[in-house]
């Protein structure tokens, strides 16, 4: 039987945690289960609400559109992640050598992370322009194409251009995450492998990838919800076109909402998206604890 | 093809004596009477003797009714944000408050292909400004989300029946005055005068076939360094309303449509038709590589662009409505009186449509300052401030007192307004038409790619629509 002082104590850590509690309800929770009420109602939101249950979600997951837009996200995602891995742990092995002006060049490298997503996307919308842009200019002095390109009209090429943006964006965060892990990599480590004679790509593969695999992870899994769910550059780049071949889901919800003026099918998209993105984070939270164990 | 003024849910009864008593009160002679496919009722022989103060102040009305308290009356607007029309906007704004010196005009800007999206939000917020911005293309999403204040007991319906029917016939829907009328731009073929000089004054084309021709003929290499310089025609290819507003005009002229209240009630498409496979033909053809009678960019070419274009003088033709003119003049002015326009050709030589391209401003039904709007409205529709936005885009204004000034109709804008004599099409009341247009855009998109076929683009486009009507029937 709890004694009179832990009844206090265990009171008053309720009391405590309330406020936080209270907040994350209402901030968290709420908008989840009001996005989910939304997902079962034809609604303006104003003035009209009807039932319709599960009409919105049979609808999607029986629509090829849906599915090709997935698609679309799935292999957006992987791209721009695997290209933020890549690159930012590029950079972050570099930088973290001792060359001359490495600070300076931690601080240049991390500047497309600090400008907002729709300066980067008006920039670099505004230099690929064909008839103004830097890089049609560039093509045709150099005789690689004989007319303006424009790379983000073409259905090829438009996709790999968001792509691009993308990872212009998102690789410093990664940077500073893997050089934060470097940092942490006992030098000894690295002078043990020097004495066995490992050169440098030794070390990296048996040093410094492996202490790194679980900041790799959870960059990716930060990375993926993040940029799973992406709708800024691309949709200020090329709104989802041409020809619907960047057009990812985020894009679609925000069409069906104000422009299809679907309330109830956006928000059924919305809650198929999380339940995507929770799986998806499921996975990689096995994997990453059976990494540390 | 017979255009259908008629929507769902009205009664053709209540639209005919609507203009019917307009033309009663208001009188023949206005610019778009003669031009309307719906012909209004033949005015009386004898005229009941108009008050003359009344009707002075009806059109002039300079001298609002200032509020006893301070008052902050807020505006969305697109125009505000666009230049040089925004000065008109501005210039109202101005005025009032110099006769009303405790009333402050505050804008919320919003460009125009966004003013549908943010309208939506604003109202699912509950915070709609005092008044906003009104296209016709966003009246379905207002009739359903009925965020309107009926102006006809507002402004009365004396001040109602002085706007020119043909724009009161769009704005009054199921016997209310959704908004009040400002201006409307009706859409031709914008060219180039001097440039057209300079190729030898082709005929203007009368088909679609001959339109290409024309702007094949009107590309050339100019300065002879092997590179083409200027095009025929500026294509405003940007995935975006506004050119798909432009596409539309060619989907109209070529015998489709995109949606029509059908008479038996709902709504039907009209992108079945052949016709739809000549616009995206037309399109195609004009972007066919090593033949493209249209600048480079033109997926990334939205209307400022294409304006930019003539301006320059890399392209000579645009379809478009007048207020390109003061764009383009704005940005060359010595192109003053060297544009003039011709009524957009058509695939099978029938009569032109056109679209009014109207467009004005609301009362939101949950402004706590409906008087001053009502004020604000009547001071900006006054014959001398609306020939202020004539003046600088050369938009048709609504109000019939002003169309009978001697610049609306004459010099640059003359072929604008020759083209009301055409059939004149209305946008469905649909609430989903902003979807059927995100249709079009894909559509046109797909054939500027020039990978699908047309037929193709057509099949899939028709399959979407007829799902979208099924599904919001």
């Amino acid at each position: 039987m709890k004694s009179a002082f832990a009844k206090r104590e265990s009171r008053s850590g309720y009391f405590f945690t309330g406020p936080a509690a209270l907040l994350m309800l209402g901030l968290v929770v709420y908008p989840l289960l009001y996005g989910f009420f939304i997902s079962t109602q034809k609604t303006n939101l104003i003035d009209t609400w009807k039932f319709v249950g599960f009409k919105y979600y049979r609808q999607l997951l029986t629509d090829p559109a849906f599915f090709a837009t997935l698609k679309t996200t799935g292999l957006f995602a992987f791209c721009v992640v695997l290209g933020n891995l890549c690159v930012g742990l590029l950079l972050a092995v570099i930088v973290n050598q001792k060359i001359p002006l490495a600070n300076f060049f931690k601080v240049i490298l991390m500047l497309p992370w600090l400008f907002p997503e729709v300066v980067v996307a008006l920039i670099w919308k505004w230099l690929f322009n064909p008839l103004f842009g830097l890089l049609a200019h560039v093509l045709m002095i150099t005789n690689v194409t004989k007319v303006e390109y424009d790379l983000l009209g073409k259905e090829s090429s438009a996709f790999a251009g968001v792509v691009f943006v993308c990872v212009w964006k998102g690789y410093p965060i990664v940077m500073l995450m893997m050089l934060a892990g470097m940092k942490s990599i006992p030098q000894e480590r690295y002078e043990a492998a020097s004495i066995d004679g490992a050169n440098k790509w030794q070390q990296f593969t048996n040093v410094t990838f492996p202490a790194l695999t679980p900041i790799i992870l959870v960059s990716a899994i930060l990375e993926t919800a993040w940029w799973f769910k992406h709708f800024t550059v691309i949709w200020l780049m090329t709104a989802g076109g041409p020809s619907g071949s960047t057009k990812v889901v985020s894009i679609d919800i925000y069409m069906q909402a104000f422009t299809d003026f679907n309330f109830g099918k956006a928000a059924a998209e919305s809650v198929i998206v999380l339940i995507i993105l929770m799986s998806v984070s499921f996975i990689y939270y096995k994997v990453l604890r059976d990494e540390t164990e | 093809m017979q255009l259908t003024r008629t929507r769902v849910g009205i009664s053709r009864k209540a639209i005919a004596a609507g203009i019917a008593t307009a033309l009663l009160i208001g009188g023949i002679g206005s610019i778009s009477a003669e031009a309307a496919t719906k012909k209004p009722a033949a005015k009386p022989a004898a005229k009941p003797a108009a008050k003359p103060a009344v009707a002075k102040e009806l059109n002039e009305f300079l001298n609002p009714t200032c509020p006893a308290k301070p008052t902050t009356l807020t505006i969305a607007s697109a125009v505000i944000l666009e230049n040089p029309g925004g000065k008109a906007d501005q210039n109202n704004a101005d005025e009032f408050m110099k006769k009303c010196p405790n009333v402050t005009v505050k804008f919320i800007g919003i460009p125009s292909n966004n003013l549908p999206e943010k309208l939506t939000t604003m109202a699912i917020g509950g915070n709609l400004p005092d008044m906003y911005m009104h296209f016709t293309s966003f009246t379905g999403k207002a009739l359903s989300m009925r965020i309107f204040e009926d102006l006809i007991p507002l402004l009365g319906q004396d001040y109602v029946d002085g706007f020119d029917p043909l724009f009161l016939s769009e704005a009054i829907q199921n016997g209310k005055l959704l908004w009040a009328p400002w201006v409307g731009i009706p859409s031709a073929v914008l060219y180039r005068k001097d440039l057209w000089e300079k190729a030898g004054n082709p005929a203007f084309p009368k088909t679609w076939d001959e339109f290409l021709a024309v702007a094949k003929k009107l590309t050339i290499d100019k300065d002879g360094d092997g590179k083409i310089d200027q095009y025929g025609w500026a294509l405003c290819g940007l995935p975006n309303g506004s050119c798909a507003g432009r596409f539309n005009l060619v989907v109209l002229n070529s015998g489709a449509y995109p949606l029509k209240a059908a008479d038996a009630g709902g709504f039907v498409t009209g992108l079945d038709k052949p016709g739809y496979i000549t616009a995206l033909d037309l399109f195609r053809n004009a972007v066919k590589e090593g033949q493209s009678v249209v600048p480079p960019g033109f997926t990334s070419t939205g209307y400022p662009e294409a304006s930019a274009q003539l301006a320059t003088g890399k392209a000579v033709m645009m379809t478009t409505g007048p207020h390109s003119m003061g764009i383009i003049v704005t940005a060359n002015p010595e192109l003053k009186g060297k544009l003039a326009a011709f009524p957009l050709p058509t695939a099978n030589g029938q009569k032109p449509i056109t679209t009014l391209g109207q467009h004005g401003y609301a009362i939101s039904r949950n402004s706590k300052n409906k008087d001053v709007a009502v004020q604000y409205i009547k001071f900006m529709l006054s014959t001398k401030q609306i020939l202020v936005y004539n003046d600088l885009e050369y938009r048709l204004p609504s109000r019939l007192k002003a169309q009978k000034d001697p610049a609306v109709a004459s010099g640059m804008a003359a072929g604008f307004v020759n083209a009301l004599k055409g059939e004149i099409w209305s946008d469905s009341t649909a609430s989903y038409l902003g979807s059927i247009t995100n249709q079009q855009i894909i559509d046109f998109s797909d054939a500027l790619q020039g990978v699908k076929s047309s037929k193709d683009i057509q099949d899939a486009s028709v399959k979407a629509v007829k799902k979208l009507i099924a599904d919001n029937a």
